[in-house]
C-alpha cells in the first residue's frame, strides 16, 4: 500500500468542493476509528463496571441448571447465536450509510445482550411485576403488568447503552440514523440473549422430563416471533433520543424525538399486552400482526427522515470526485434517491448492465467510505474505488 | 460533547486542560452519570419500594386456587397469596403455572405441568431435578406414604430435608397434569400448620363445568 498523499487533481479542480468535503468529514464522523479502550472517559468505567453486574448475574442465573441441564442450555445457546448472527448478517446490510466500525457495533450486541438484561432488567422487571401483583392483583398483572414494565424498564436499559455509545463516540455516534441502526443493534443483542434465558427456562418444563425438545421449541419459536420484537423498538427509541438531544450533525427536534421514543414505547406495550389487548386465541394475532405492521411502517419513516442527512454528507464527501469526473452527478443521484435510481435501471440497456448499474451504485458509496477513511488524501483504497467506479460505469453502459 | 480523546488515527489524545477532572475528560460525565442514575434507580431504589409494599390479597371464604387446567385447591382462609389464579379469573385456565401462598410462618406451593407417568415417578422426578439444579443438599427422606384426596385422587406424600429448609413434599398426576406440592417452614410452624397443610392437600380437585 502506498502512504497517502495530498489530493492532486481534486485539491486543484475546486476549492469549494474540497471545503465541503472537509465540513462534512468534520460534521459527519464519517472515516473516523472507534476506540473503545479510553481509561479518561468515564462513560468506559460505567460500561465495563454494568457489563461487570450483567456478567455476574448472569453467571448466578445459569450456574446451579448448567450441570442437569447442560445439553439443552448448550443447544439452546447455540441456536439463539445461530439465529442472532442471520440478523447480524442483514443488520450490517443495511447499514450503507456511514458503516458503523465493528467494534462500536460489538459494543452495542454486548450492552444489549448483557448489561441491558441482567444488569438492568431481570432486576428491575422482577420488582415491577412484583409490585404490579400487589397492588392490582393477579389477575390484572398477568395481563397487563408485563406491558406496563418491559417498555419502560428495558428500552431504559438499552437507551443507557446507547447513551454511553455516545459518550465513547461521539463523533461516531450523531445522526438519527446511527440511533437507528446502533439501537438495531442493541436490540438484536437483547432479544438473543432474552431468547436464550426464554429457552433456559423452559428445560423445566413438564417437570424437567425433556429439556432438550424444550429448549429447541421454544428457540424456534421465539425466532418465528422475535423479528418484530427488540431490535425494532429500540431502534425507534435511539433514533428519537438523537433528536432529543441534538448533536453537531443533527439539529434538537424535542417533538419528533419524543415521537419516535413514544412509538418504540407503545409498539412494545402492545407486543407485550397481546394477550390482555386481543384478549385470548385469534386477538392476540390480530394484535400481534398490526404491531408488526406498524411498527415497520415507523420504522421506514424513520429511516426516510433520517436518510437527506446521509444524502447531504455522501453529496459533500464525493464532492471532489464529482468535481473531478470520477463520478458523475447523475451517478451519485441513483446511488442515493430511489427514483433516479429506477429511472437509471430502466434506461440501461439490457440485464447485465442493469445489473452493472445496481453494483455501481454500492461502488459510489464504498468509494464514498475509502474518502472519507482516507480524509481526502490520496490512497492506493482510493485510487481502487475511483476504479471499480470506472470498470462497473463501462458494464453498465455496455449495449 | 464534541471531541473524542483519541483522533481519527486512533492515536492517543490528551483530553485539554479545561476539560479535566482527575484525569478523565468531564464532556464524557453528563451520558456516564445519567446511566449510573438510571442504573441504580432500576436496581436499588424500584426493588426496595417493592419491598416496601407488602403482599395484602388474603384467601377468603370460599376462594378456591387454580391448579391446572380444570384442577384447584381450597386455601385456607386467611393466609395471603403470593402467586395464582383464583378459579374463575380470566388466567385460571393455564395448562402450566403455580399457586404460592403463604401464613402462620409456612410456605405452601403447588407447581403444575404436564407429566405422563405414576405419581411415584412424579416426585423421584422431581427429587432429582431439584437436588441436580442448585439445591444439593435436598433429599428425600424415608419412604413415601399414600395420601388420597377428598375427591379420590391418590398422590404420593413425603418430607425433605435441605440446606434451604425441612418440608413435605406430595405429587399428584392427574388427568395428565401433574401437581408438585411443597409446605415448608420453621419445624415449630410446620408441626403447629400440619393440620391445615393436609387440608389443602386433600382439597385438590377437579373443578365442576369449568375450564378452571
Amino acid at each position: 500500500m502506498s502512504a497517502p498523499t495530498a489530493p492532486v487533481g481534486v485539491g486543484g479542480a475546486d476549492a469549494d468542493a474540497a471545503a465541503r468535503q472537509a465540513r462534512a468529514l468534520e460534521v459527519s464522523g464519517w472515516g473516523e476509528r472507534f476506540t473503545f479502550l479510553q481509561p479518561h472517559n468515564l462513560c468506559f468505567w460505567v460500561f465495563l463496571g454494568l457489563m461487570a453486574v450483567g456478567l455476574f448475574q448472569s453467571w448466578s442465573y445459569f450456574r446451579p441448571e448448567l450441570g442437569f441441564y447442560g445439553e439443552a442450555i448448550g443447544i439452546s445457546a447455540v441456536l439463539c447465536v445461530g439465529f442472532g448472527a442471520i440478523w447480524w448478517a442483514w443488520l450490517r446490510h443495511v447499514d450503507r450509510w456511514e458503516r458503523q466500525p465493528v467494534d462500536l457495533v460489538v459494543a452495542a450486541v454486548a450492552w444489549g445482550a448483557i448489561a441491558a438484561t441482567f444488569g438492568f432488567a431481570m432486576t428491575v422487571n422482577t420488582a415491577m411485576l412484583s409490585i404490579y401483583a400487589k397492588l392490582f392483583g393477579q389477575d390484572w398483572a398477568s395481563s397487563w403488568a408485563a406491558g406496563a414494565t418491559a417498555p419502560f424498564t428495558e428500552e431504559s436499559a438499552k437507551l443507557c447503552g446507547f447513551l454511553l455509545l455516545m459518550g465513547l463516540a461521539p463523533r461516531l455516534v450523531r445522526t438519527a440514523n446511527d440511533g437507528l441502526v446502533l439501537g438495531a443493534f442493541i436490540g438484536l443483542g437483547f432479544a438473543a440473549f432474552e431468547d436464550f434465558l426464554y429457552a433456559a427456562n423452559a428445560v423445566g418444563s413438564a417437570f424437567g422430563t425433556d429439556p432438550v425438545q424444550h429448549a429447541v421449541q421454544i428457540s424456534f419459536t421465539r425466532f418465528a416471533v422475535g423479528f418484530v420484537s427488540h431490535p425494532l423498538f429500540s431502534a425507534l427509541v435511539c433514533s428519537g433520543a438523537v433528536y432529543l438531544i441534538g448533536t453537531a450533525a443533527q439539529p434538537r427536534r424535542i417533538a419528533r424525538g419524543l415521537l419516535f421514543v413514544a412509538a418504540g414505547l407503545f409498539i412494545h406495550f402492545t407486543w407485550d399486552d397481546a394477550g390482555g389487548l386481543g384478549g385470548h386465541g385469534a386477538g392476540v394475532f390480530l394484535v400481534m400482526a398490526l404491531s408488526t405492521i406498524a411498527g415497520f411502517v415507523l420504522l421506514t419513516i424513520a429511516f426516510r427522515l433520517a436518510a437527506p442527512t446521509e444524502h447531504q454528507f455522501v453529496r459533500d464527501i464525493l464532492a471532489p470526485e464529482v468535481e473531478a469526473g470520477h463520478v458523475r452527478a447523475d451517478e451519485l443521484d441513483a446511488a442515493l434517491d430511489k427514483r433516479a435510481r429506477k429511472a437509471a435501471r430502466k434506461a440501461a440497456p439490457g440485464r447485465k448492465a442493469k445489473k452493472a448499474q445496481k453494483h455501481l451504485g454500492r461502488a459510489i458509496m464504498d468509494l464514498a467510505h475509502d474518502v472519507a477513511r482516507a480524509r481526502g488524501l490520496e490512497t492506493a483504497e482510493v485510487e481502487q474505488g475511483r476504479a471499480e467506479v470506472a470498470r462497473l460505469r463501462s458494464v453498465a453502459e455496455v449495449r | 460533547m464534541s471531541s473524542t480523546n483519541t483522533t481519527s488515527r486512533g492515536a492517543k489524545r490528551r483530553v485539554p486542560v479545561e476539560h479535566r477532572f482527575l484525569g478523565l475528560d468531564k464532556r464524557s460525565f453528563p451520558y456516564a452519570l445519567f446511566v449510573a442514575g438510571v442504573f441504580l434507580v432500576a436496581t436499588a431504589l424500584i426493588p426496595r419500594v417493592d419491598g416496601w409494599i407488602d403482599w395484602d390479597d388474603p384467601v377468603r371464604a370460599g376462594d378456591q386456587l387454580a391448579t391446572g387446567d380444570g384442577l384447584a385447591f381450597v386455601p385456607a382462609t386467611g393466609w395471603e397469596v403470593i402467586s395464582g389464579f383464583r378459579v374463575g379469573e380470566a388466567n385460571a385456565g393455564a395448562a402450566a403455572g403455580s399457586a404460592k401462598i403463604t401464613g402462620n410462618g409456612v410456605v405452601f406451593d403447588i407447581t403444575y405441568d404436564a407429566f405422563d407417568g405414576t405419581p411415584s415417578e412424579l416426585l423421584e422426578q422431581i427429587a432429582k431435578v431439584t437436588s441436580g439444579t442448585g439445591d444439593e443438599t435436598f433429599t428425600i427422606d424415608g419412604e413415601p406414604a399414600t395420601v388420597t384426596t377428598r375427591a379420590g385422587d391418590v398422590g404420593v406424600i413425603q418430607a425433605y430435608s435441605s440446606a434451604n429448609g425441612d418440608g413435605l413434599i406430595a405429587a399428584f398426576v392427574i388427568n395428565g397434569t401433574g401437581l408438585e406440592v411443597t409446605a415448608y417452614g420453621a419445624p415449630a410452624q410446620m408441626a403447629a400448620a400440619a393440620d391445615t397443610v393436609h387440608a389443602m392437600i386433600t382439597s385438590i380437585h377437579e373443578v365442576e363445568g369449568s375450564d378452571s
